[in-house]
């Protein structure tokens, strides 16, 4: 880095002003006049159908009540599209149209629209909308179905499908395969084996900003103001939907309240509020409900996961085998990949990894931060915690022995890779070498203390992106991109990468978002905005220094007229001549003397190719150290320190980088000790709360980055953050938790009942 | 209950030092008065419970969640929001340490966790305990702490929840602002 880069440096979040004054506009701040608004009314049985008598009878009150213009629902809800199985058959959107008929395949499955002229008289008629149902037998856990009669994969020619399946592989990475297989046929009969049951319960996105859309019909063309992470993909999905051309529908997404993967892949509300508006002829408001929130927006599907590690009697893995059991919706395909990771972050001649999917009368599940990942590595990173324990090893040491120095599952080399440095210096930050190797052996003030490792993996990913430049007069350049700022600090980073690639300061560089009349971006999620929409950005800016070049060269009256093209450069906003003595020559001054066409020239929209599909593999690797108190006598476990060492790539921003990072580290905390959508088991129904960490819930943090670099996956070296931070995390706790107390724990949360000596039997030594 | 029937009340409030007298639905929250009436949408909407802390305002100096602040039940109070912060373009110091110690991402919560810290320096001027201070040494339960420990701090702001994670940096935002901001 030099003094004039602005990739490496700290700098403050561009739209930070506008965030800490309220002015930052979020989809919901939007001010239309004459803004109706709608309320959403939902089933409350899980299977069944609603009865058109009763649903008559509510329409009839809700109509009446005061303020209330329309009411939709099956009634009277013109029809919507079917999505072709293109969009439907790898990621989680809904293959049946909402309000299309009266039967009830989930809890929380929209029934009706109430539309008013305000929020407190929607709220009025949404109220008066009881409804009585015909219920049907509801398959509510994945073990219902896969030991019912009808476990049988079925209904795959029909929108509500049934029973279990196996999908080949992720999303559409063929390569990233769900069911997979390498060695031998069988497990080894030597050595030392673990094998062990692990669950992860249903866990809510839980964005502080509601999902949140507001549609208004101009003749033909609809735009929708909508808190989304996937514009370009929503465009289509509600085109296909309405039955309108893509190009009559634009998505405004201003800034995005948080995502963690929810608020994409266009959940029924939007459909919905789209219908409402144009039935009604005004603009339409719909904001859902945070109860609303966990059935209809996605949520991590719970998982059942059986592990099994075998190692020989140098500690090396022989065998590993991962099966995961985890649940759909009877209307949309998800699979939460828990296993993937698990067929390369340890070396081993033999690996086993299955995905069983099974559709149960529940919402629509999707993707979360570290999908896959999160859920898979507790159960993987426990494992090899035991497994280390049996062979009366420090468990970082059996990491390092089985340390996977290329990539088994392909057979490729890592692209850029520093995970022994990750765990040497994450190692010697923590402290680790004066861990003892018997739990139960720290205390402090009267409670237990434990230590707890684990390592951390994610891939890098990189999709097509678009990017606009826009050249002003008053020397500012502005490049755009209908990526989204869901508050990863894409604007940031898009303009620091921008500054660099044209040679000019940050203050001359803006970087926007949240359109869908830029130039189309990927989802933000995968990690991949950095690497995706940067791609684009750099080489947009790279173009246009060569198009400002390019210029001063051919132009008689300039001072480089003539000049090679190699021998002149943009450099701090100064165009400057590398070989001779020439003085620099302000880009500003050269802008503002500028005449349209060479301001025209320099508008421009271009774009990024995917990641390279051969080649070494890029993969991003991290490892955490964690201590936890554990006060046995009410049952509480407290995390107290934290030290986290990342391999990501090259780093744009630390400052954001860390806030990205401590960010991910936080979700895990929640998942382990906290976060879980409690049900009844009978009936489905949601009971009680859903935790979250507070300020009062965190430990101290000390998060760094290993200097890297990933040439192969970007020009500027950077791969992606954003999901990294929190895989391995819930194992990281769980194997503390076990130091300090002996009790080993396979099923997250681990909570109150987990931990309390009274109740439970005092631990055994575990190593008797 | 008939159309048009349903009642309405003027309320009169002073926000951000600005007087306003405005008809309300008796049902309506404070937070949907601000932002759907008066388009003041600093203030946000979390979840409508609580719960979360994002629609922190200061009525009379202490701070509520509008979401559960019925506007007819505060006629004739004084409000102050996140857009009553700023000294014009000048931000108050503690917007511009949640600006440069990184105290958000998503920015979402971000106003009610500066005015749910901003109430925080008032009530430590004021002497106010929090849970922590029990922790402390006992002359501070006369008098309440004189400085904020770090445990104080992320005590006090428990309400306030950020999903994205941005806790540590809040906490040292806040602590950056107490020797000129607090008593």
């Amino acid at each position: 880095m030099t003094a004039d880069e602005a990739i490496g440096r700290p700098v403050n979040r561009v739209e930070g002003d506008d965030k800490v004054t309220g002015r930052a506009r979020y989809a919901a701040d939007t001010a239309l006049p004459d803004v109706q608004y709608a309320v959403l009314v939902q089933s409350e049985i899980s299977h069944g159908s609603v009865t058109s008598d009763s649903l008559e009878a509510a329409v009839s009150r809700a109509e009446a009540a005061p303020g209330v213009v329309c009411v939709l629902s099956p009634l009277n809800c013109p029809p919507l599209q079917m999505l072709p199985e293109a969009l439907t058959w790898d990621l989680p959107l809904e293959r049946r149209p909402p309000l299309s008929d009266l039967t009830v395949q989930h809890r929380g499955q929209h029934l009706a629209v109430v539309v008013a002229d305000t929020l407190e008289n929607a709220q009025f008629g949404a109220s008066l909308m009881d409804l009585a149902y015909d219920e049907l037998p509801a398959l509510l856990t994945a073990r219902e179905v896969l030991d019912g009669s009808e476990g049988g994969n079925h209904g795959d020619d029909r929108m509500v499908r049934g029973g279990v399946y196996q999908p080949d592989h992720f999303v559409k990475l063929p390569e990233e395969k769900l069911q997979d297989h390498r060695g031998a046929a069988d497990e080894p009969a030597e050595g030392t084996r673990i094998s062990s049951r692990f669950t992860t319960p249903e866990n809510a996105h839980y964005p502080i900003e509601l999902a949140s859309t507001i549609a208004s019909w101009d003749g033909d063309r609809l735009t929708v103001y909508d808190s989304t992470r996937w514009i370009a993909g929503e465009r289509q999905t509600l085109a296909t939907y309405l039955g309108v051309p893509v190009d009559s529908i634009r998505i405004v997404a201003p800034l995005v309240g948080g995502a963690f993967g929810s608020k994409s892949f266009m959940w029924m509300h939007v459909a919905l509020c789209a219908t409402a508006a144009r039935m009604t002829g005004r603009a339409v408001k719909l904001v859902v409900s945070r109860d609303q929130m966990f059935t209809s927006t996605g949520h991590r599907p719970r998982t059942e996961q059986h592990l099994s590690l075998v190692a020989d009697a140098q500690a090396r893995l022989t065998s590993i085998e991962h099966h995961t059991l985890t649940e759909t919706s009877t209307v949309a395909h998800f699979c939460e990949p828990a296993g993937l990771s698990t067929r390369f972050l340890y070396r081993s001649p033999r690996m086993v990894v299955s995905h069983t999917v099974a559709r149960v009368n529940r919402p629509t599940p999707c993707f979360m931060r570290g999908p896959g990942e999160a859920p898979g590595l507790f159960a993987l990173e426990v494992a090899m915690d035991e497994l280390a324990n049996a062979l009366r090893l420090d468990p970082l040491d059996l990491r390092i022995t089985n340390y996977a120095d290329q990539d088994q599952a392909s057979g490729r080399p890592w692209s850029d890779e520093h995970l022994i440095e990750c765990y040497r210096r994450g190692s010697d930050r923590f402290g680790w070498e004066h861990r003892p190797h018997q739990p139960r052996s720290l205390r402090r003030d009267g409670v237990l203390v434990g230590w707890g490792m684990a390592t951390a993996t994610y891939p890098g990913r990189r999709m097509p992106a678009g990017c606009h430049v826009h050249t002003r007069g008053d020397g500012t350049v502005e490049f755009s991109s209908a990526t989204h700022e869901v508050g990863t600090g894409v604007r940031t980073a898009m303009t620091q990468i921008a500054a660099d690639a044209a040679g000019l300061q940050l203050s001359r560089v803006a970087f926007f978002s949240g359109d869908s009349d830029y130039p189309a971006a990927p989802y933000s999620g995968a990690s991949q905005t950095t690497a995706a929409v940067g791609s684009a950005v750099f080489e947009a800016a790279g173009e246009w220094k060569r198009r400002v070049l390019e210029h001063v060269i051919t132009d008689e009256t300039s001072p480089y007229a003539r000049c090679d093209l190699s021998s002149v450069d943009i450099r701090g906003g100064q165009i400057v001549s590398i070989q001779s003595a020439q003085p620099s020559t302000p880009v500003a001054s050269l802008l503002a003397t500028a005449d349209s066409a060479l301001l025209d020239q320099l508008t421009f929209t271009s774009g990024s190719e995917g990641a390279p599909e051969d080649g070494p593999v890029s993969q991003s690797f991290g490892a955490h150290f964690c201590e936890v108190e554990v006060d046995e006598h009410i049952g509480r476990a407290s995390v107290t320190r934290w030290v986290a060492v990342m391999d990501c790539g090259r780093v744009i921003n630390p400052k954001l980088a860390r806030s990205q990072v401590i960010g991910g580290i936080t979700f895990g905390l929640g998942m382990a000790l906290m976060e879980q959508v409690p049900y009844d088991p009978g009936t489905g129904h949601a009971l009680g709360e859903y935790y979250l960490p507070t300020h009062a819930d965190v430990p101290v943090f000390d998060i760094s980055f290993v200097d890297g670099t990933d040439r192969h996956l970007t020009a500027f070296g950077a791969r992606g953050i954003g999901e990294i931070g929190i895989c391995g995390v819930p194992a990281a706790i769980a194997n503390a938790v076990y130091h300090a107390t002996g009790r080993r724990l396979y099923d997250l949360p681990i909570t109150v009942e987990n931990l309390l000596s009274p109740f439970g039997n005092a631990p055994q030594d575990p190593t008797s | 209950m008939t159309a048009g029937s349903h009642p309405e009340h003027t309320v009169e409030l002073s926000i951000n030092g600005v007087p306003v007298a405005v008809q309300t639905d008796v049902r309506s929250t404070l937070l949907d008065l601000l932002r759907e009436r008066l388009q003041l949408t600093g203030t946000k909407k979390g979840c409508d419970h609580g719960l979360c802390g994002a629609c922190t305002v200061n009525v009379n100096g202490r701070r509520v969640v509008s979401c559960l602040t019925l506007a007819v039940s505060i006629d004739g109070a004084t409000v102050l929001t996140i857009e009553g912060l700023a000294d014009g373009e000048q931000l108050h110091p503690l917007q511009q340490a949640f600006v440069d110690h990184d105290g958000f991402q998503c920015g979402y919560c971000t106003p009610g966790q500066i005015s749910s810290a901003h109430a925080l320096l008032g009530e430590h001027a004021r002497g106010d305990l929090s849970a922590a201070s029990f922790d402390g040494p006992y002359t501070d339960l006369a008098r309440g702490p004189e400085t904020l420990s770090t445990n104080e701090i992320r005590e006090r702001m428990a309400g306030n929840i950020c999903r994205c994670g941005a806790y540590p940096n809040i906490v040292e935002a806040i602590a950056s602002c107490l020797p000129e901001c607090g008593r």
